[in-house]
């Protein structure tokens, strides 16, 4: 359940100063232009970016309130000013009744408090003030500049679509409804952040996604106390339910196409402006572990891939632990002419194998976390370094075996292998503390560490899902998207868990 | 209720599988090997009648008081008193079995494995683990349970691998004395096939009831399988001698050498042992704790799970001096505990519940 305590301490801190402000802010226009200004001008004072621009419609003081860079300048003198300027008003009444037909901007709206006012700048949106009414008009000439699509370079594929999110929530919606067409994708918009206001929209498939998971989500996204969201990983950890697991319980991606199919399986998609990276819950570890070419390419390709990548998960969580516990303990376990070579090579070594491992898995990471930090020039120099490091010259000098070389390259290699970055961080961190339980009791520790490993996975939900659905099932369509990917017309239902209001997905033959 | 979570009859069997058959899948062979001689691979067979007539008093029970424990239903029918006596000696014996079962583990670990390590240790870490699943729950303990189990028994395929080293020739002469001493040994079985009573504390939690007696038949079936599977190798690869050993199957998966380099696949079996032993364990400590908290009515049992691991561990230190007294126990007394216990009891509550019920319909 959400620590209801989290926000209960979050909320007594943040009290007192929104208590203030929402006074001021709820209130209505006035209809006199003086006064509309100076609270603007005080609430936006020492803030040399506000723009304020006053004229004569007709015989009438108006005013235009934007911040330079977040409006389309150019079309507001062209749309705005020059029509308000060569405006002639015969009855000064039918002002507002016009307006509207003489300003070509097809997003326009009125607006009546000062609170609206405010979001409407702060979101690019000139607003227009004119004497006499109480009313505000919000001109919806927003531009900014944005990067453009591009290929997401943290989720790279071989075949599949190119384009990724970018920082723009705009354009993000965009693409995901240039993908699902019909009208049951729903993309409700929230507000997160006390400073930031960050626009978080909700987005899931009507009529597929269960309404219990959805309010459940849209709950603890209200339910988030904070100054600021600067990335969408606040929001992720803010509202998962077991926040002291290193295990992800949502899971991110930059593109339209995973956000898709996820939709398609009954889950909520969570987007966020100013970040590509958008949110998808509930998860499963096994969905975790779905790249979207598996997919994509046959279905043998799929099942293959995936076997392996399981395979590669547990070589990465245990490989290095297993070698400490069978060299310290358990030599009767290796063949004899294997137990002979691998010997000879540790003779001249000063230390034990845990100290070892653990060395080197240390060098290891330093050597990884170093190349992603670095500018591209100098990450080749780390690499060539690290290579010579924990390579060829250690071994030569005596202070590791080269089997544990071999070792440590292996469980590297392997923990690339995970298609998800996110669940590919608990798997590092969690090797370490398995090496010393198998360093102090050989592979009962090494066990006894797997089993605590299931136990937490067991215990973990996600959103209410249970972290290792579909494990245990009795039914037979549930599992046919896990370690193999049956064929596409053979994975006819929804996941047994997510998509349950509307378990069919393709129409039978 | 306790007890919110519900599993499938999938997961059920996957908890009860290494229940019953854990701690003696190593030794099995030897404790009735000696009564039936070369007909010992027969015994499981005639051991599993038990089994199913437990698996079908537990589910009549189920039947007549669902979404109830043993605990609460035999205080329905035997009246308050004798009910509440009739589980508290049910909730000690478990406390008592669980505690031998673990130490016969942690005795099996430190006379084979790791010998220079103490015995407590392994009893400590072994129930510590059970621990943190009971208190997750029974849906942690059955998700734990569906893996660790696979794993568990999937390393008995291993044994496969002695097929070329077999001797048919141990199997003959076929029921030399006839079919008694087979009978007897069954008897000796009890000991494990009455374990399937324990399902009466999973039923009242499926949440596919249809299934449930199906899945438990099906257990009960497969587990004979497994029995019958190990007695069939270490008999026809070690043959008689196998009887005085105190884990035969250990030295049978010690035999195996494929092309001279599979080989050694001891440590492997005794690995995956620890995962069957902790199903049983975390099994047996949720078992205690929900009864314990049903039997003094209270509204949560995690709060007992890791005291009453601790009394575990305590229990697994006392009872039995060693390892000869844990197999004089094993052999000379607990299968009529069981049979009494598991089989006999429940017979009784069956009958009383039935006459109940016939008099209440007439009536």
């Amino acid at each position: 359940m959400f620590r209801m305590r989290r926000s209960h301490i979050k909320g007594k801190s943040n009290k007192k100063p929104e208590a203030k402000q929402t006074s001021s802010e709820d209130l209505p226009l006035s209809s006199i232009l003086d006064e509309n200004v100076r609270y603007f001008t005080s609430l936006y004072k020492e803030s040399s970016d506000v723009v304020f621009r006053s004229f004569l419609i007709g015989q009438r003081n108006a005013e235009v309130i934007y911040i330079e860079g977040l409006s389309d300048v150019q079309k507001l003198d062209e749309f705005v000013l020059e029509k308000l300027l060569n405006y002639s008003v015969k009855d000064e009444n039918e002002l507002v009744s016009t307006l509207s037909n003489i300003l070509p901007i097809s997003n326009l709206s009125k607006i009546s408090t000062y609170k609206e006012c405010i979001e409407a700048i702060a979101n690019g949106k000139p607003i227009l003030l004119i004497n006499g009414f109480e009313e505000a008009y919000s001109l919806g000439l927003v531009k900014f500049e944005k990067r453009s699509i591009e290929e997401p370079e943290a989720e790279s594929v071989i075949r599949g679509p190119r384009e990724g999110f970018t920082e723009a929530l705009g354009v993000n919606t965009s693409l995901v409804r240039r993908i699902i067409k019909d009208p049951a994708l729903k993309m409700k918009s929230l507000q997160v952040g006390k400073y930031t206001q960050t626009k978080v929209i909700l987005s899931y498939l009507e009529g597929i996604v269960d309404p219990a998971l959805l309010e459940n989500v849209e709950n603890r996204i209200s339910q988030i106390k904070i100054d600021g969201v600067l990335e969408s990983g606040y929001i992720e950890q803010l509202i998962e339910s077991n926040p002291y697991s290193p295990f992800p319980q949502v899971m991110y991606t930059e593109r339209p196409d995973v956000v898709s199919a996820n939709l398609l399986e009954g889950r909520v998609v969570i987007l966020m402006d100013g970040t590509p990276f958008a949110l998808i819950a509930p998860v499963s570890f096994f969905s975790l572990f779905q790249a979207q070419e598996d997919y994509y390419e046959r279905f043998w390709i799929g099942s293959f891939i995936r076997t392996f990548r399981f395979l590669f998960l547990v070589v990465s969580l245990f490989l290095p632990s297993l070698y400490v516990a069978i060299t310290t303990f358990h030599q009767e376990m290796i063949p004899s002419d294997l137990l002979l070579s691998v010997a000879s090579s540790r003779e001249g070594v000063p230390f034990p194998a845990i100290v070892e491992a653990v060395m080197m898995e240390i060098a290891f990471e330093a050597l990884r976390e170093a190349g992603i930090r670095l500018p591209k020039q100098i990450g080749s120099a780390v690499s060539i370094v690290g290579a010579l490091v924990i390579g060829q010259a250690a071994v030569e000098a005596g202070i590791v075996s080269a089997p544990m070389v071999i070792v440590v390259s292996i469980t590297g290699i392997a923990s690339f292998l995970i298609p998800r970055y996110a669940i590919g961080l608990p798997i590092r961190l969690l090797r370490f503390p398995i090496i010393f339980l198998a360093g102090a009791l050989g592979l009962i520790g090494v066990m006894l560490g797997a089993i605590i490993l299931v136990i937490h996975l067991a215990g973990l939900k996600s959103f209410d899902l249970p972290y290792l659905s579909p494990i245990g099932t009795t039914k037979k369509h549930a599992l046919r998207d896990t370690i193999f990917r049956s064929p596409l017309w053979k994975m006819d239902g929804r996941p047994e868990l997510t998509g349950t209001l509307n378990k069919k997905r393709q129409e039978g033959p | 209720m306790l007890e919110k979570g519900r599993i499938s009859s999938l997961q059920m069997e996957m908890i009860i599988i290494p229940t019953v058959i854990a701690t003696a899948a190593l030794s099995i062979p030897a404790f009735a090997g000696r009564l039936a001689n070369h007909d010992m691979w027969l015994i499981p067979i005639v051991g599993s009648l038990t089994g199913f007539l437990t698996v079908f008093i537990a589910w009549k029970l189920h039947e007549l008081y669902p979404k109830m424990t043993p605990i609460q239903y035999s205080e329905k029918i035997i009246g308050k008193i004798a009910g509440r006596v009739f589980s508290l000696f049910l909730i000690l014996f478990y406390l008592h079995k669980a505690g031998i079962s673990v130490r016969d583990y942690s005795d099996f670990i430190a006379g084979n494995v790791m010998i220079e390590t103490p015995r407590i240790v392994f009893i400590i870490t072994l129930i510590f683990v059970s621990a943190l699943a009971a208190r997750g729950g029974l849906e942690v303990v059955a998700r734990s349970a569906v893996i660790c189990t696979t794993i568990f028994l999937g390393t008995s395929t291993v044994l496969l691998l002695l097929i070329k080293d077999l001797d048919l020739g141990y199997l003959l002469p076929f029921l030399e004395e006839g079919i008694v001493p087979v009978m007897r040994g069954g008897f000796f079985y009890n000991a494990w096939f009455t374990d399937f009573f324990l399902l009466a504390f999973l039923f009242p939690f499926i949440n596919n009831h249809k299934k449930a007696l199906k899945a438990g038949m099906k257990t009960t079936f497969f587990v004979m399988f497994i029995f019958v599977y190990i007695n069939f190798f270490v008999l026809t690869l070690i043959g008689p001698s196998s009887f005085n050993q105190f884990y035969p199957v250990y030295s049978a998966v010690r035999a195996i050498s494929v092309f001279e380099f599979f080989e050694n696949f001891e440590v492997l079996i005794m690995a995956s042992w620890v995962l069957g032993n902790f199903v049983k364990t975390a099994f047996y400590l949720y078992v205690i704790s929900l009864s314990i908290a049903q039997w003094l009515r209270l509204s949560d049992f995690k709060a007992f799970v890791f005291p009453l691991g601790l009394l575990m561990v305590f229990f697994s230190l006392w009872d039995l001096p060693d390892i000869v007294a844990v197999r004089t126990y094993m052999t000379q007394v607990h299968p009529f505990l069981m049979t009494v216990l598991h089989l006999l009891v429940p017979l009784l509550l069956l009958m009383v519940a039935l006459f109940r019920k016939q008099r209440r319909g007439s009536g």
